[in-house]
């Protein structure tokens, strides 16, 4: 059985030395190359597409700089789609997972995962097996049977609302721009939130795009 | 022909009638069928405003400058109309923190600040005596006036009266008496004196009838009704009576005065936030104490017609409502004048007393025996400078009247008693709507504004008294004219009234606001400041202190300070035997008794002295910033909780995949897999993932919205992983593996809940295994079951304020809780949240 050859991309250098020490003791993976940040990764891997050398799993961390892991992936899986990136990150949000996913990875893990699991995470991607950590699964299961909603739930002040989270404003921003106080657009954003059984701003503009009420970009 | 003998036997059989009223009231209280239960009476002792200086008064004021004494009506009506702003929120808060006078009110509001309550006794002290005063000599001149009718005596006339036959000494003696008996019944200052305020209410009725008596009886009686007597006004030239005598700025001022003196005069305070039983009694006084003061006030232009007509317009106005009765031959109006008088000048003079003297005891007695570690019975002591107190301040005032009474200027000092307390005004309304209002601030404020006060009010009323030289008003100190107390800095065309309060208010406010917003307030302060300017959103919460403390330590402070038996009703149903530190709970419960009984800033330093410093927790401290602050503090804990990320959480992650590595390497080599090198790796990775969990669960905290970010079950496994991983004990969490539909405050409530469970369990129960159930049928269950030593419910459920707090925040979000325990076995916490209550859904119906 041919090694495993992994590329790691994290803006931490302190993780990817881990990495590598780990991966160094592991017989079926090899680390063949590292990137601090997304565009780094993508810089390399052309280079490597080109010696015809490119890794098999990509270890990807989702925030960083320049370009972040969730665009690093959508461009990988477009270049080059034989190659499988796990996402590897501290957040377990459901609409993070959810972009990650369907941005391409085969993979989710927490960044407070056992050494071993990561392992396991690489070798099930090879596998064409999709990894993911306990907790993300469960945030997962959990936004596929909440309920959704519909935006007749709202009050027409709350679809106003909404309209202007899903553009991105602060809620300074909101009551600003409708005259009203801080505290009371905070108490509308999460009645929105709790109505429509959301659990973030992001949430809700995503929501609001999908369902129509502003146009996506 | 009125005998000196008949007067003073209608005077003593009057004030008997008081003490009968007012043991009437006390005992209706003692046998629990209270009758100041109800709003009338709450509004008939706010009338209590009325003294004798407005009752005679008024006319005096008519008679010279026409409908300008209405102002003094005027000013209560408006801020009454704004009672249920104003009025109801200081009554609210003064109730909750169980707060015993104005002193007591602001030194809370501001830190629980001692110099600060002192200060204020202080301001109060000097500005009433004189209006005490001023009651005192109209008890003595009308007295004087009516013992020698039918002949009218000018009040100037009038030599003073040897010492020991004056009324005003036997009836500032009897005052004593009655306000000692009646004022200091209890020792806790916070609660009511039923027959002081029912008695007070009698006054009022008095008062009242007497006046409209003495109006109906000229009007309809002398002349015929209104018009008659207006018209012959009219013609005998007495047009000052139908002007508005006053500069349109002076009438403003007035008005402003008596609006605040409403509420702000010690007596008002007394009557209307002390004494007061029902908020919902504020809404019956905010018309019918107006009413009132319009009754009062429709007979003063004609009584002052009257006497114009009778007596010329070079007369003593001040004294017509006496003398006109009495120049008509009507002895037994003239009679009930004087008892209205009476009563108008006994009312005010007790209420003051009793205000007063809870003042120099709670804000600057008892903080001068504690600070001086003083350490016997303070029961017996805090009585005892009350009754000296109120002694003192009867004898004060009337050395104060037999001093100055001669002189006119005394008659002024009433507006000047209104310019003293309207220096409160910043203070308490600014404490009241401005969380940016500090300590130092209202120092600075009230001491430059009482500064001026004196020096522009009070100086020049001693001149014209003659205790300080004229020249001294017309030239200014050393001969500098900007700075003449009536004038400074050379301003003119001010009366002296409208010209100290400009100033004081402009120095008072100046320094209140500018100094406020240059000084950053303690964190006690602000904890204060948020409790007091949100008083109505409730947000009680039980302070910190740095120290444990225990049952008994604070049994031991209320016996000192309130004897034993308040001290065993203060902690009725509390273990006192078990030797067990009190909880926050119950340490704030004591505080709010004592403060009570000693007022707010005495109560701290005596917790002070057991429990340390008094401390606020994180969490609290958040809490209890305001808005703007709260938004720069949530940023700080979210760049905090990034940092850490940034840093400890990669770190962290990485050494559990090196010492991973570390681990397979030494498989590699074949080194004993229980030697100690082995054995120490695979505990160090054990601690990293520990570490690692327990940084997770903090960052978690250190964001707030991450309860609802991640749900119910996610943020209890969370936490659960941290304690799990620090106590050494195992937390099995099993819930549903979809998110709870509960709305924030009910997830809020149930993770507070568990929190808690799990905290009682390990501290006080040895646990070595806990188990959590989330269960999502037929509403929603939590269940926290601990496998340790158990308890019994019914010992603790008294005292067990954990238990409390946890019954009580299901209570709010409509559930409940249910505590099996044993001795000998384990303890179940089950929270119950019924279906259709805290769920989402029930918030959309709506």
């Amino acid at each position: 059985m041919s090694t495993i050859r992994v590329f790691l991309v994290d803006d931490h250098a302190v993780v990817r030395r881990g990495m590598r020490a780990f991966f160094e003791m592991l017989d079926d993976i090899e680390v063949v190359g590292e990137a601090g940040d997304g565009q780094a990764a993508l810089d390399e891997l052309a280079v490597r597409a080109a010696a015809e050398d490119l890794p098999d799993v990509v270890l990807m961390d989702l925030l960083m700089p320049r370009l972040d892991g969730i665009g690093a992936t959508k461009a990988i899986k477009q270049l080059y789609p034989q190659v499988e990136v796990v996402a590897l990150t501290s957040f377990s949000e459901a609409e993070r997972v959810h972009v990650a996913l369907e941005a391409g990875a085969a993979g989710y893990l927490l960044k407070d995962a056992e050494a071993d699991q990561v392992g396991a995470a690489v070798r099930a991607a090879v596998r064409g097996q999709v990894h993911l950590d306990p907790a993300v699964a469960r945030t997962l299961t959990r936004s596929l049977v909440a309920p959704q909603r519909t935006a007749t739930a709202l009050t027409p002040r709350e679809r106003e609302i909404l309209v202007l989270v899903a553009h991105g404003k602060s809620n300074r921003d909101i009551a600003a721009s409708l005259v009203i106080s801080e505290r009371t657009a905070r108490t509308h954003v999460s009645n929105v939130l709790n109505k429509l059984g959301l659990a973030s701003r992001t949430q809700a503009a995503l929501w609001a795009v999908r369902e129509g009420l502003v146009s996506g970009t | 022909m009125l005998g000196t003998w008949l007067v003073i036997g209608v005077s003593v059989a009057y004030l008997g009638v008081l003490f009968a009223i007012a043991f009437y009231g006390d005992r209706r209280a003692d046998e629990g069928r209270s009758i100041i239960g109800r709003g009338t009476i709450y509004a008939l002792s706010l009338a209590v405003y009325a003294t004798s200086w407005t009752y005679y008064g008024s006319v005096g004021r008519a008679a010279s400058s026409g409908v300008g004494y209405l102002s003094i009506y005027l000013g209560p009506t408006i801020m009454l109309a704004l009672g249920w702003l104003v009025l109801r929120r200081i009554i609210h808060i003064s109730h909750r923190h169980r707060i015993t006078s104005l002193a007591d009110f602001v030194s809370a509001r501001y830190g629980k600040s001692v110099r600060l309550g002192g200060l204020i006794a202080v301001i109060a002290v000097v500005g009433v005596v004189p209006y005490i005063a001023l009651q005192l000599k109209a008890v003595s001149t009308t007295f004087e006036i009516i013992r020698r009718a039918p002949r009218i005596t000018p009040s100037s006339a009038l030599d003073q009266v040897p010492l020991f036959q004056d009324t005003a000494l036997y009836v500032a003696l009897l005052l004593a008496g009655f306000t000692i008996l009646f004022g200091t019944r209890h020792l806790d200052a916070a609660e009511r004196h039923e027959g002081m305020v029912t008695a007070i209410a009698f006054e009022s009725v008095v008062k009242l009838v007497a006046f409209v008596a003495a109006g109906i009886t000229v009007t309809w009686g002398l002349y015929h009704g209104f018009g008659d007597l207006f018209g012959q006004a009219a013609q005998a030239g007495h047009s000052s009576l139908f002007t508005l005598g006053d500069s349109t700025g002076t009438w403003v001022w007035l008005n402003v005065l008596s609006l605040f003196a409403i509420v702000l005069l010690p007596r008002q305070w007394q009557v209307g936030v002390v004494e007061n039983v029902d908020e919902r009694h504020v809404r019956q006084a905010m018309w019918m104490t107006p009413l009132y003061m319009l009754l009062i006030s429709v007979f003063v232009l004609p009584i002052a017609a009257a006497g114009l007509l009778r007596f010329g317009s070079g007369a003593e106005a001040d004294t017509f409502v006496l003398t006109v009765p009495m120049a008509a031959g009507l002895d037994a109006v003239a009679l009930l004048v004087f008892v209205g008088g009476l009563s108008a000048a006994t009312g005010m003079i007790i209420v003051e007393t009793v205000a007063l003297s809870t003042m120099v005891s709670n804000s600057i007695v008892v903080p001068m025996l504690l600070r001086r570690g003083y350490s016997g019975r303070l029961a017996k002591l805090i009585l005892l400078a009350r009754r000296l107190s109120i002694v003192a301040i009867m004898l004060l005032g009337y050395a104060y009247f037999r001093l100055a009474g001669e002189s006119a200027a005394l008659v002024s000092m009433g507006l000047i008693s209104f310019a003293a307390v309207a220096q409160f005004a910043p203070a308490v309304i600014g404490g009241l709507f401005w969380k940016g209002g500090t300590r130092d601030g209202v120092m600075t404020g009230l001491a430059g504004g009482f500064a001026v006060w004196t020096y522009t009010l009070l100086l020049p009323n001693f001149a014209a008294t003659g205790w300080v030289p004229r020249g001294f008003l017309d030239h200014g100190p050393f001969g500098v004219g900007a700075l003449r107390p009536e004038h400074l800095l050379g301003i003119t065309g001010m009366d002296n009234i409208s010209h100290g309060m400009f100033w004081s208010m402009l120095v008072n406010v100046g320094c209140y606001v500018g100094v406020s917003l240059l000084s950053r307030p303690q964190s006690r302060e602000q904890a204060q400041a948020v409790l007091f300017v949100d008083a109505l959103h409730d947000p009680s919460r039980p302070r910190l202190w740095r120290d444990r403390v225990s049952v008994q330590a604070l049994h031991e402070v209320l016996v000192r300070s309130m004897g034993h038996r308040a001290a065993a009703k203060a902690l009725e149903g509390v273990d006192l035997q078990s030797g067990k530190d009190a909880d926050a709970d119950l340490v704030h419960h004591v505080e709010t008794v004592l403060a009570g009984a000693v007022g707010a800033a005495s109560a701290r330093m005596m917790l002070t002295s057991v429990a340390g410093e008094e401390q606020l927790g994180v969490e609290e401290v958040m809490e209890m910033l305001d808005e703007a602050s709260q938004v720069a503090a949530l940023e700080e804990r979210h760049r905090l909780a990034r940092e850490l990320h940034d840093s400890v959480s990669q770190a962290l992650f990485s050494m559990t995949l090196h010492t991973r590595a570390v681990e397979l390497a030494l498989q590699k080599q074949g080194g004993d897999p229980d030697g100690p090198v082995a054995r120490g790796i695979t505990e160090l990775r054990g601690l990293t993932q520990d570490a690692l969990a327990e940084m997770r669960a903090s960052l978690f905290q250190l964001r707030p919205d991450a309860l609802r970010e991640d749900g119910l079950a996610e943020a209890i496994r969370k936490q659960s992983a941290a304690i799990a991983s620090r106590e050494g004990v195992v937390i099995a969490v099993d819930a549903p593996g979809y998110r709870l539909s509960l709305d924030d405050r009910a997830e809020e409530e149930l993770f507070r809940v568990v929190q808690e469970a799990v905290h009682n369990a390990i501290k006080h129960a040895g646990p070595s295994r806990i188990d959590i159930t989330l269960a999502d049928e037929d509403g929603v269950t939590v269940e926290v079951a601990d496998d340790g030593t158990g308890f019994d419910p019914a010992a603790v459920s008294s005292s067990g304020m954990g238990l409390v707090s946890m019954r009580e925040r299901m209570k709010r979000i409509g559930g409940g809780l249910v505590i099996t325990s044993t001795p000998a076995g384990s303890t179940t916490i089950r929270a119950v949240l019924p279906p259709e209550t805290g769920t989402a859904q029930a918030g959309d119906q709506r």
